[in-house]
């Protein structure tokens, strides 16, 4: 493969997985720009976008959408065929309307969000993070009102934290021992079987009885609202697996990136997954070859102090661009590989994405 | 600030943008404590496997404290483990018939599928390691500091906001005073603080501030950051002159090149000096710097020096 523009081309929905602070938000938003200049009528979804790149992408202070303004766009160089919308996830807010859309009744919905342990711990659901900017994926491709959708995922350490976390989640609820544990009596908290017994009179004395009642409370409610989560949940993966869905694992070239995005890898395809690509960000270019001289040190500079510090300081990066060429090849032997070359500005701007974005796209 | 005031706390918690550079400040840290004679235990919650790489140190992290490296100890926490332990410890020991209750599958669903509990069992084994239980030790703690790469900002701060939110809904139980133990602890500013870990860039010194500005609101206290991976510029103003010229002219392509490079060097120094002086702008001295390694990956060699480096730095503020 080339370059991505088959991606934008074909597919309605890209997810943008990888560790913390590798790149994911600029990688994305580089995609979704390109995607809009291409005349696709483009939504990003981000997690943390800096402030300055938030504001460029048309998310001013304080809102959680906006459209990037077709004047920014022109003025980058890119072409204003298509539009992009930019959506900030929050994930208390996605559960909230998560909660709302699957609950039978307004009663149930609220009773489940004003309850006190809901309130003070669903927003540290491990994996909730991941559910949830799946949940803003689905719902807003049910909408049916973008050609592609460009997913920025949360940070992840772990990869099945995003495939598994809605499963986790029902399937826990949903399990025999956990359904008959709350199969109690109302009014006295009578228990079915006696082995549970133990186990409630336990969890009672370490928790209390008030949480456990707020979180039996939770979980009655829930039962009725997990069906339907469930369905959300099952739907939502099918789109994932489906032709119109496909992977971008960005990375770095530090060996625990490189072991990450392996695995990831085969883990993503082995369930079924498509990977487009593998991302490698913010690469030290020297762009010459290894081993031959390409200057004659004694032509450099006449100034001695000045040369061995300019040699130093050409040994130090060519080090480093080294271990990163022998990396990248073993990286991607398997899949393809684009390099996006580290930039030297300061500050991320539509400009620099559109830069960012040559090393992807023809 | 000095070396004797980051020594004298229980509890280090190391957090930071992902990517900065957090396992790697941890463990300089951890080497830190080693230099002065001091006990440490570097605390994870990623397990290390042995055979994959992690610094070049010949043997992995697990759910058992083991010795990383001469003088320094390590763990990984396995909530689940900790979890057992603690029922075992807490519970078990003084009513023996809740011994069942370990292998009860209740009870591991119930943990699984409770909201929070294994972010909390976390926080509190950290807390445990720190205090060698709290008041029901016969010995003393094992380690004179515990240094915990906690988890990126976004996971950090509701980790550390936990025991309070769930103290405001539990009224009754044992579980309330234990979590009062950790809760006071950690707000104990004798006892716990936190370490940030920036990098000179727009997005992570932005989130720097903010996290700073977070944590402090918890009530737990922020003892330094320090600024990772910055440029330095070797080169005098002269130097720079001689550079500037170089690169006005036409040069062979090869001396083009490292004039080229040696110009975007100096950029990026003046921009790690920018961003350095926003964050002590915003923690007066309480900034320390280490500057960027030419590498992919570090060693226990690189992990020594950047150790030094943090040592020197604090031994010569004031």
């Amino acid at each position: 493969m080339k370059n991505l523009d088959r991606l934008i081309e074909e597919k309605q929905v890209v997810i943008c997985i990888g560790s913390g602070g590798v790149g994911k938000t600029t990688i994305s938003s580089a995609v979704a720009l390109e995607a809009a200049s291409r005349g696709k009528n483009t939504l990003a979804l981000t997690v943390d976008p800096s402030r300055r790149l938030a504001q460029a992408l048309g998310l001013s202070r304080g809102t959680d959408s906006g459209e990037v303004p077709r004047k920014r766009m022109r003025e980058a160089g890119y072409d204003d065929k298509g539009e992009l919308t930019v959506k900030l996830l929050d994930v208390k807010k996605i559960f909230d309307d998560l909660i709302r859309k699957v609950s039978q009744s307004d009663d149930t919905a609220s009773r489940i969000l004003e309850n006190k342990y809901y309130r003070s711990v669903a927003d540290s659901i491990a994996g909730a993070d991941e559910f949830m900017a799946m949940e803003a994926l689905f719902s807003s491709y049910e909408k049916h009102s973008y050609d592609l959708i460009v997913v920025d995922t949360p940070p992840s350490e772990h990869l099945s934290g995003f495939l598994s976390a809605p499963l986790r989640l029902t399937s826990i609820l949903d399990s025999k021992g956990f359904k008959s544990f709350f199969i109690m009596d109302r009014m006295s908290f009578g228990l079915t079987r006696l082995f549970t017994s133990v186990s409630f009179k336990f969890i009672q004395m370490i928790v209390g009885l008030e949480v456990l009642h707020d979180m039996w409370e939770l979980f009655s409610d829930f039962e009725a609202v997990s069906e339907g989560i469930n369905a959300r949940a099952a739907r939502a993966y099918d789109l994932l697996k489906s032709p119109s869905a496909t992977f971008l694992i960005v990375t770095n070239l530090s060996e625990p990136s490189i072991e990450n995005t392996i695995k990831w890898e085969q883990d993503l395809c082995s369930e079924g997954y498509g990977v487009e690509a593998i991302v490698v960000n913010r690469t030290k270019e020297i762009n010459d070859t290894t081993g031959i001289k390409i200057f004659d040190e004694a032509d450099l500079t006449n100034n001695t102090k000045l040369r061995e510090k300019l040699l130093k300081l050409y040994k130090d990066y060519r080090h480093e661009a080294d271990a990163e060429k022998k990396a990248m090849r073993k990286l991607c032997m398997r899949s393809s590989c684009f390099a996006v070359p580290e930039i030297c500005s300061e500050v991320i701007g539509l400009g620099d994405l559109r830069e960012l974005g040559r090393s992807l796209f023809g | 600030m000095n070396t004797d005031e980051l020594l004298s706390k229980k509890l280090i918690i190391v957090t930071g943008k992902g990517g900065v550079g957090k396992t790697a400040v941890s463990l300089a840290l951890s080497y830190l404590n080693a230099r002065h004679g001091r006990s440490p235990v570097f605390v994870t919650l990623k397990e290390v496997r042995r055979g994959s790489y992690f610094f070049g140190f010949d043997t992995g992290i697990d759910s058992s404290e083991s010795i990383l490296e001469k003088g320094i100890n390590a763990v990984y926490i396995d909530p689940n483990l900790a979890l057992k332990e603690y029922i075992r410890e807490r519970f078990v020991s003084l009513y023996p018939v809740y011994a069942a209750i370990l292998k009860s599958k209740t009870l591991q669903t119930f943990f699984e599928a409770a909201p929070g509990l294994k972010e909390l069992i976390t926080i509190g084994k950290v807390w445990h390691l720190g205090t060698g239980g709290g008041r029901r030790g016969n010995s003393g703690p094992e380690y004179d500091q515990v240094i915990f790469d906690a988890p990126s900002t976004g996971h950090a701060i509701p980790v550390l906001d936990l025991p309070s939110r769930v103290l405001q809904m539990v009224r009754s139980g044992a579980f309330k005073s234990h979590i009062e133990w950790v809760d006071g602890f950690l707000k104990d500013p004798g006892k716990t603080a936190v370490v940030v870990v920036s990098a000179p860039e727009e997005m992570v010194v932005g989130e720097t501030l903010e996290l700073i500005d977070a944590v402090q609101s918890l009530g737990i206290s922020v003892l330094f950051t320090v600024v990772n991976k910055v440029y330095e510029n070797p080169f005098s103003l002269d130097e720079e002159k001689i550079i500037q010229e170089h690169n006005d002219r036409k040069e062979s392509p090869g001396s083009a090149r490292v004039f080229g490079l040696a110009k975007d060097h100096i950029d990026r120094a003046k921009i790690s000096d920018k961003y350095i002086e926003k964050v002590r702008k915003r923690l007066d001295d309480r900034v320390l710097v280490i500057r960027k390694i030419y590498k992919k990956d570090l060693t226990t060699d690189d992990l020594n020096t950047i150790a030094s480096g943090l040592d020197t730095q604090l031994s010569g503020i004031r």
